[in-house]
Parts: C-alpha cells; structure tokens; sequence
C-alpha cells in the first residue's frame, strides 16, 4: 500500500536528516567561505544590522517601547524571530535552483531543500536568540518559565516558512524573476509587521485587520508575549486557530505545487 | 514506473541487473517556461505542449558482470535512456527495472557542486547516498587516492580542468561499490594514463560482478571494453548484440545514411583543378598483376597474403572496392617488407550510380588503431574523372613508407565530395596486412632519415 503523500513526505525526511544536516552545514560554510570570520558572520551580520536600526530608531526617532519599555527590548524581541522568517523565505526560494546540480545528475529528494534553509537559519536563530537573552537580563528583565513558549511561536514560524518554500522555490524553477519579487515582498511584510514600530495608536482601526490576518505578525507578537509580557500562548487561541488554518493551507498548497512541478526540474533546470 | 530495489537480492544472482520493458520517454516540448508551469497546475489538466520521444518503445537488460556500450549519434536518446536507467529522469511509458546500488557518471558534473572543493563534494555525495558516517573518511581518502590530483583536491571544483573533474567524478563514482556503473563519454577528457587506470578499474569491478554501462563515440573504447553493444537511432534500439557487429552497424548509419537521403546533385563541385589534370593516365606499362586485375572476373584480392580477412568494412556501397591487388617494388612479391621498398596499390572500383566527384583516400595505421599517416585526393588536389552509373575505373596508390620493423595496416576507401564534404561510399579499414622484418637501422615506426656525426674538437691538429 503507497501511503499517503504526507506521510510519505515525513519518511522522506526521517530518511533523509542525514542529508539535510550536511546541505544545511554545507550551504552555511560556502556562504562565508573565503571570508576571514568564516561562520562569525552569521551572527555577526544580523547583529550588526539590529545595532544599526536600533541606532536609528531610538537617536533618530526617538523610538519608545510601549508602556515606556525601553525600545531597544521591544525591537530585539521582534527582529530576530522576523529575521528567522524572512532569511529562511530569501534563501529558501533558490533552494531547487541552487542544487541544480543535485537534482539533474542524480536521484535525489528535493523535497527536503526546505528543510535545508530552515536548519541553516535556525542555527542563527538559536545564536541571536541566546544574544537577545542576555540584552533582556542586562535591562533587567527577568527570565521566566515563559521563556520557553518560544518553542511554540519557532514551530509555528517554521510551519509557515516551510509551505511558502515549498512554493516559492517550485515556481522559482520556472520563473527566476520571482527571487527578486520575493526580496522585494519580504521588504514590504518586514514594515507590514509589527518589527520596529509598535502598534498601539499607529494603526487606523480600519486598517487593524491587516495586522490580524497576517500571520508572521502573530509570531512576532508571540516571542513578545513570551519573552517580555509573560502571557501563556493559548490566551489569545482564536488568532492561533485562524494562523494555523493558514499555515495548514499553505503546507498543503505548497506542498501540492512542488509535487507537481518536481518531475519538471529536471528537464528545466 | 521505477522499481528499485535498495539492494542486490542474494541468490538471484542471474537476474539481469537493469531490465527495460518497452520503456519509452517522451519530453513535453513548451513555446515557453510559462506554459509548462501553466500545465502543471492546470486544474483540469489542459495540454499545452507537443511531444517528443527521446526514447522509444526500449526493451533491454544488463546482466550481472556485463559490459554492454551503448553506441548512437548525437540525440539518438542515449543521454535519455541513461538518465532513465539512473532514475533521474522517469519513463512516460513501460517499465525500469533497476537491481541494487547505481553509480551514475552523467556527462560532466555527476551532482558536484562548482563551489565546492573536491573533497567537500565527495564528503556531500557521500552523506546523500548515504553512507556510514564512519566509513567517510576511508572514502574521501581512496577517492583522493584514485582521483590522484594533488593539492588541487582541495580546491573549488570550478578551477579545475575537465580532466581533474573527471578524475574526482570518476573516482566517487567507482567508490560506492556500484552494483551498476553508467559511464557516459566522460573518460574521453582524461588523459591517456588515467584511462587506462579507468579501464583496469572497470575491468576490476567487472570481475567483481559490477555490471558497467558505457556511453562513448569512441567505438574503439566500446571495442575494448564492451561484449556487448546497442544501437541506437532516433529512440529505438535498432541493433543489440556482439560489440562489433553493432560498430558496423553504426558506421553504416553514420556514413551511410546521408547517402540514401539526400539526392545526388548532377553538377557537383569537384575540387581545385586544371581540366588537363582531368585524365585518367594510360594503363600500358603496368605489372601484369594490374593487368590481371583488369581482365579477371571475379575478385581475387582475398587470395592475396597481404589481404585482412578481419578488416572492417563500412560505407554505403553505391561504389564498391570490388578488387584489388599490391606491387612491392614494381613486382609481386610475398612475404615481410623490408620497409623501404615503394608500395603500389591498385584499386578496381565500379560504380553503382553516378558519381560526379570520386575521391580515394588511404591511411595507414597501427594494430592498434593508431593513425600514422592519411591522405586522399581531394586534400592532395589530385581530380578522378567522373564515373557514370555501371562504369568500373582503375587507382593506383604509390607509397614509400620507410617503415621500422612491425606490422601494419592500410586503410583503403572510395568516397565522395559532396556538398563541401567527404561522404563513404565504401571504406575498408585495415583491409591491407603489411608485416615489416627486421629493422636494424632503427626502431619505431618509421625510419627517419637521421644521422650522426662526429667532429673533431682540436683547433689545431696536425
């Protein structure tokens, strides 16, 4: 009996964690390879860059926290679960591309690439996190037993990422104008979500719903809630109902469409 | 569908180990990138592309420890039906079987990355085709050792020759313990030495029980290491059987086919020349042998000791070699050369149709296959009247070869200048045997005129 196609997408990648571990080690090495830092950057970049925007935000803008939290505690708790998002999103759309050479020559699972990205920035993921940890004890907020929610908000995170690689990177294969699209659309949801500015009195009422249906803006709310407001996940469980609806959507969209243009990869690629 | 076992089943050794039925695949060819995706998703399936079967209708076996080469010209699905057996690509209709663990040499590249070094692929190949994570470093070690490419192993793979690339891909490839090896035309970048190691090594692996299927437009290496080989054209497998028999095939389709289709222009360009040049010369004063040849009614070259009965015989016969006899100084003579002496070659040609621009080439070359020396008359500016349909002529071919001890042989041909171009119209490949005695003078191939000389070095002798 042929099992069915989840089922049998999950004994691939039991099959294959060997595999995705070396792609996501490899495709981490060649990233940096030839730089003096090597790996280093793969933090270092992404703390650079919340350096800078915290800068400008709080000596420019003279950015606030709500409640008067200090700024740069709200911001760190929203970019790095954004940059988990957005990073997995941008390499994950060259995925089949980028292992052409892979899956022209020889019998190979490409369904697993996503996977690939998803280890590959959750190793930073991990790093920065370990970094915003000790920002939050350095202003003194405590840790809690709330900390570990972030689990929940990763898994969720991931869930989302990986039904939109699955689709990005199978239309990609056709369409390479689509790597630029998405960079341009990962710019737009990054101001779309509620990363740097907080929503409290910024938002027309009107407009509230955009920031509701989208649902990297429930991540982002849920490592705060997490890390700062300690609040258990499940107070706001109709929003959680509504973001796992569109993650369940996504998975089997982005799962059908890769599924269905896998067997042209090859004659495209 | 691909039906694959994960690995070899003990006892049933004498199933074949790539078994095709019927398989066909057919490529969706799209006006444009955006159709095809536009199919792929299209809810009620709409067909948007035309077909075409890259191969058809294949039905094929490799048995266990077979060598079978696969022979075609180029896009006669070759490159198509390895990628099928690969499991790269799967068949549109019938059926793959493949039995156990394949090691795949597709063209150049074998799923390397070029930003990668070789050993960073090697490690990466291994881990996906899973294996032992305590068995890689013994891997990565006997790969290098094969590829022997020095520090350039650790290099990105994109600096690399085609010929250090196919050392690496080579050497991973025969490192898996393969039940099946597909190699396809990449050895013909390596150099000499590394082939010959490649060879030993496929021959090593045979023996073993690895069956091996080769991909080459050298048909001398298909030669050497195949029993077996298959013909393709157009798709379908049109000849299988002993490695030789389907070369001639082959070389009748590649330099005989062109004749059957295209149509004989009646006013074709012969090659540079004065008209006077245009004249057969008289045939008084030739040995009786060559006037035997002329009057006698049945061949009889096949009685002569310098006739090949192995040689190899190919081209669209529409003008034939039908005799011919060799003088050795002006006589006939038997026996060994002593090398120097002036080869004449006669040739009775007759012609099938009309042949506006007859050409006779010559070539000599070693058991080996090694060509020494080749000419023809339109390269030597030399024009042969043209031959009506029914008409037999008479070439004579003068050489002085000034050959070292050993044998040799003489390619002798008819062809034809069309459209810019030679065209077979009947080759015979080492239809001449010469064996040259003894050499004192000198070793090799050929007896240079060398001399040496000694000077004196005193400035003042006395």
């Amino acid at each position: 009996m042929v099992p069915a196609p989840p089922v049998r997408l999950l004994q691939r990648i039991v099959g294959n964690r060997r595999s995705v571990v070396a792609l996501a080690r490899r495709h981490l090495l060649a990233r940096y390879a030839g730089t003096l830092l090597g790996g280093l950057w793969e933090v270092l970049h992404p703390a650079l860059t919340i350096l800078v925007l915290w800068f400008v935000f709080t000596a420019a803008f003279h950015a606030r926290g709500p409640h008067d939290m200090p700024f740069i505690l709200y911001f760190v708790t929203g970019i790095v679960p954004w940059l988990l998002i957005s990073e997995s999103i941008n390499q994950g759309t060259q995925g089949v591309v980028a292992h052409g050479f892979l899956i022209k020559k020889m019998v190979f699972p490409s369904e697993i690439l996503p996977f690939v990205y998803l280890v590959a920035s959750a190793v930073s993921h991990v790093l920065l996190l370990g970094l915003a940890a000790v920002v939050l004890l350095a202003n003194g907020v405590p840790a809690s037993i709330f900390w570990i929610q972030c689990i929940y908000y990763f898994v969720v995170a991931c869930g989302l990422v990986l039904g939109i690689q699955w689709l990005l990177s199978a239309l990609m294969v056709f369409h390479r104008d689509l790597g630029q699209v998405v960079g341009v659309l990962l710019n737009l949801a990054f101001w779309a979500t509620p990363v740097v500015w907080v929503p409290n009195g910024v938002v027309p009422p009107r407009l509230a719903w955009i920031l509701y249906a989208n649902p990297f803006a429930y991540v982002i709310d849920g490592y705060r809630k997490s890390l700062l407001e300690r609040q258990p996940f499940w107070t706001d469980w109709a929003h959680g109902l509504y973001v796992w609806t569109v993650l369940l959507a996504l998975l089997v969209v982005g799962g059908t469409v890769f599924r269905r243009l896998k067997p042209h990869f090859a004659d495209v690629l | 569908m691909i039906d694959r076992a994960a690995s070899p089943v003990p006892g049933k050794s004498n199933e074949p180990v790539v078994l095709l039925e019927g398989a066909s695949k057919s490529y969706r060819l799209y006006r444009s990138p955006k159709e095809r995706l536009l199919e792929a998703l299209h809810p009620a399936r709409r067909k948007l592309h035309e077909e075409f079967w890259a191969v058809r209708d294949v039905t094929l076996h490799v048995a266990r420890g077979e060598s079978l080469g696969l022979v075609g010209q180029n896009g006669a699905g070759k490159s198509t039906l390895l990628q099928l057996i690969a499991g790269v690509l799967t068949p549109t209709n019938g059926t793959v079987r493949v039995t156990g663990r394949v090691a795949a040499l597709l063209e150049l590249g074998a799923g390397f990355n070029p930003d990668l070094t070789g050993r960073e692929n090697v490690s990466l190949f291994s881990v996906i085709v899973g294996v032992d994570r305590a068995a890689i470093p013994d891997r990565i070690a006997a790969v290098e050792a094969f590829a022997d490419i020095g520090d350039f192993f650790d290099q990105p793979m994109r600096i690399y020759s085609s010929g250090m690339y196919a050392r690496v891909a080579f050497a991973n490839a025969i490192q898996v313990d393969p039940d099946l090896l597909i190699i396809d035309e990449i050895l013909g970048v390596g150099d000499a030495k590394f082939q010959e190691k490649c060879y030993a090594k496929i021959e090593e692996l045979r023996q073993g029980g690895t069956s091996v299927l080769f991909v080459s437009h050298s048909t001398d290496a298909i030669q050497r290491n195949c029993s077996r080989a298959a013909l393709l054209h157009q798709g379908r497998v049109v000849t299988t059987g002993a490695a030789d028999e389907t070369i001639s095939a082959y070389h009748d389709l590649l330099y005989g086919s062109r004749q059957v289709n295209a149509p004989v222009r009646p006013h074709a360009q012969p090659a540079k020349g004065r008209a006077s040049d245009v004249e057969a010369a008289p045939h008084e004063g030739l040995p009786d042998t060559v006037r035997e040849l002329l009057d006698r009614e049945h061949p009889c070259h096949a009685d002569s000791p310098f006739y090949n009965r192995y040689e190899r015989r190919f081209g669209s016969r529409e003008a034939e070699i039908v005799d011919f006899c060799i003088t050795v100084d002006g006589e006939t003579r038997f026996g060994n050369l002593r090398g120097t002496e002036t080869l004449n070659v006669y040739l009775k040609v007759h012609f099938h149709r009309d042949v506006p621009a007859p050409q006779i080439g010559w070539g000599l070359v070693t058991p080996q296959g090694l060509v020494l020396a080749g000419s023809n008359t339109s390269m030597q500016r030399k024009v042969l009247t043209p031959a009506p349909a029914g008409s037999s002529r008479l070439y004579g071919i003068e050489l002085r070869p000034a050959l070292c001890q050993g044998e040799y042989f003489l390619n002798i041909g008819v062809g034809e200048w069309i459209d810019g171009a030679w065209d077979f119209l009947d080759n015979r490949r080492s239809a001449i045997h010469l064996t040259v005695g003894s050499t004192p003078r000198g070793g090799g191939f050929f007896d240079l005129p060398a001399r040496c000389t000694e000077f004196s070095m005193e400035k003042h002798e006395q």
